[in-house]
């Protein structure tokens, strides 16, 4: 029975490093975002604190978000990021607080694309997203020719697969 | 098809329903800004308004000019636009629905409005006003089974099969529809636009101090503290009845029935309203509970579609308004009869009951620890926590997942509301689990099942089942035969750094 036992397949071997400079990036733009949006709070409100308390709390609090997305998370998460095409349905596992698994049948698949983007194009990655009438799942962080092979395949299931309506 | 085509132009009527249309609430706007001001601001507001009128009446006239529906090669053709020309050309076989309805402004012109409805949420067409022979006539080109059939028999969906709102059901409905915030939230807005004018009144008769600066409230509040509290209170039952009059004329004239293929709900006193619905696109039935009807033992049944829905760019559908647990499922065997199943529900085991009561208890202990903090009588909040408990086991009583061969039921609380969804395995597009750290301790995990229905679908869920109980779910969306066969690992696993790390199997702590 599906969910007794996680799906198969891992990510590429790549995965890990990609995780790590694609989270780094990702988090530190948010992170200056959020602390430029403060500092004009800040200042609107002229509750500016003064320079070193500033630049203390925005680097020590990069220093952090990275530590936990960079340093921690991607290895404990991709643990858990797993796939694997069964009879009749796709099955994928993601997830390292709380582990999510789904289950998409082929005969419900609308459409299946890869999708690579800057940074994992440069770590020879990419992700298969999954389309129903009611969302896509994705199955990221995939070696590109993992991923055409998963493409075709998901395609050509969805294709023979009638849906029984 | 005959060969020459004639183009058709709406009655010269439907210039004012095109000046109106998507106007309406400019209009209203306008309006209010009529009530209020000083005399000036009032003549400027006016003529403001007769300017905006006469744009109005151009623009529907020259719309109406531009606007053309003809029937050409199988297929319903529009043309439209004033500044961009817009056609859209439905072909005939792909029309599942045609709906002739009518709302104010055709009432009050004799018009009615038809819709035309495909399979897709994509190319649709509304013909805003049209005369009812004309609506008839082009009726029966689009559908003409419907047509032939309504003539045959027009008083056939008159039999069992018709359901309908009692006048004390429709009352019940009106006073627990909870539509009082919504309505209060408008009252609200109107007094305040008479602060001003309320202080002045204040502060003269009572002679208050003219140099404080206060809001209407406060300037009563000086007087009397109960007379604003009667005043609240006044409000909120001013604020019921209107929302018992919205509901009034909301549903009133209410029925629902199956003609043919087709599910046909009429609402509505002033603003009627006709929504046709293909039974075989119906995806999902919701039945809602809200803790106001539930004493009633009564709720609202929704039908989930692809399209077709209720207003534009919806796809859920009051299919009953206000309907008892039993006689829903009597409504449910004769007009949907493929989601009429026997229901034999899972529910959460005994270790999932602090689960429940984790959460809403933490939210109330920081909410009253905040409030207490910045005023130390708000200490008294914490006598809801019982409240509070009660809904708890309530919730965990009321989950359930039910799995038969072809139909899943999901029962679950929402705070006050408790949804009841019946999903066919044909139509589920995904069905998932999630489970969090402290779900897995306890070998809990939540159940998530997906239809399709609206742009992203909606999801239904059961959340601590017994694992795997829950599991099963995931099983449940396979197709009963499977379609096509594949052999295993034809894919390959990518070796991986972590490789040496063991399979990740879900945790058993014992």
């Amino acid at each position: 029975m599906l969910g007794e036992r996680a799906p198969a397949h891992r990510h590429s071997a790549r995965a890990l490093s990609y995780s790590r400079v694609s989270n780094g990036v990702e988090m530190s733009l948010l992170w200056g975002l959020l602390v430029g949006v403060v500092s004009v709070a800040a200042w609107g409100f002229d509750v500016m604190p003064g320079v070193a308390t500033m630049l203390g709390v925005a680097v020590g609090g990069w220093a952090l978000v990275l530590g936990w997305f960079v340093l921690l998370l991607p290895p404990l998460s991709l643990r858990f990021r797993r796939y694997e095409l069964t009879d009749d349905a796709a099955y994928i596992q993601h997830g390292f607080i709380t582990r999510r698994r789904t289950v998409v049948p082929y005969a419900r698949i609308q459409f299946v694309m890869t999708q690579r983007g800057p940074i994992a194009r440069r770590f020879g990655l990419a992700t298969v997203v999954v389309q129903t009438s009611a969302g896509a799942v994705g199955i990221p962080m995939l070696d590109d020719e993992v991923a055409e092979t998963l493409w075709d395949r998901l395609s050509e299931l969805a294709r023979r697969s009638v849906d029984d309506l | 098809m005959t060969s020459e085509v004639t183009r058709h132009r709406l009655p010269l009527k439907g210039v004012l329903v095109m000046a109106f249309d998507g106007s309406k609430a400019i209009a209203v706007v306008f309006v209010f800004g009529l009530m209020s001001g000083d005399a000036k601001t009032l003549l400027v507001n006016a003529l403001t308004l007769l300017g905006f009128g006469v744009l109005m009446a151009v623009v529907g006239f020259l719309r109406w000019l531009r606007y053309e529906y003809w029937f050409e090669d199988g297929e319903f053709r529009v043309q439209e636009g004033l500044l961009s020309r817009k056609r859209t050309f439905i072909p005939l076989d792909k029309v599942q629905a045609v709906d002739v309805t009518s709302g104010l402004l055709q009432r009050l012109l004799g018009l009615v409005k038809l819709e035309i409805k495909t399979g897709a949420s994509g190319s649709q067409a509304t013909l805003s006003a049209l005369t009812r022979e004309d609506a008839e006539r082009v009726r029966a080109r689009l559908r003409p089974d419907d047509a032939q059939r309504d003539q045959a028999a027009p008083t056939d969906h008159t039999a069992a099969s018709t359901y309908r709102l009692t006048p004390r059901q429709l009352m019940l409905a009106g006073a627990t529809s909870g539509r009082i915030g919504v309505v209060a939230g408008g009252v609200a807005w109107l007094l305040s636009q008479f602060d001003e004018l309320v202080v002045e009144r204040v502060m003269q008769t009572f002679e208050l101090d003219e140099s404080l600066d206060l809001g209407a409230l406060e300037a009563l509040a000086q007087v009397s503290p109960f007379l604003v509290a009667a005043i609240a209170v006044g409000g909120l039952f001013v604020s019921w009845i209107g929302a018992v009059v919205w509901e009034l004329l909301r549903y009133g004239n209410f029925q629902v029935s199956l003609r043919g293929d087709q599910l046909v709900v009429q609402r509505g006193v002033f603003e009627q309203r006709q929504i046709t619905l293909p039974v075989k696109r119906v995806q999902a039935v919701r039945y809602h509970e809200t803790i106001l009807r539930q004493p009633f033992g009564h709720g609202t049944l929704y039908v989930e579609t692809v399209g077709h829905g209720e207003e534009a760019g919806q796809s859920s559908t009051t299919l009953h308004p206000f309907i008892s647990r039993a006689e829903c499922r009597r409504l449910i065997a004769d007009l949907v009869p493929q989601f009429d199943v026997p229901i034999d529900y899972v529910s959460p085991p005994r270790r999932a009951l602090p689960r429940f009561f984790i959460k809403p208890t933490l939210i109330v202990a920081l909410a009253v620890g905040v409030a207490a903090w910045l005023w130390t009588p708000a200490m008294a909040g914490a006598v809801v926590l019982p409240l509070v408990w009660w809904v708890a086991y309530v919730n965990w009583r009321d989950t359930g997942l039910s799995l038969g061969d072809e139909v899943a039921v999901v029962r679950g609380r929402h705070w006050l509301r408790r949804t009841t969804a019946i999903l066919l395995r044909g139509t589920t597009q995904m069905a998932g689990t999630s489970a969090s750290i402290f779900q897995r301790r306890r070998r809990l995990a939540t159940v998530v099942l997906t239809v399709a229905t609206g742009p992203v679908g909606r999801t239904f869920g059961a959340r601590d089942l017994d694992e795997t109980q829950a599991w099963r779910a995931l099983q449940w969306v396979l197709p009963a035969t499977p379609r096509v066969s594949t052999t295993p690992g034809t894919l390959p696993e990518s070796s991986d750094a972590l490789a040496a790390a063991p399979v990740p199997l879900p945790s058993r702590s014992t």
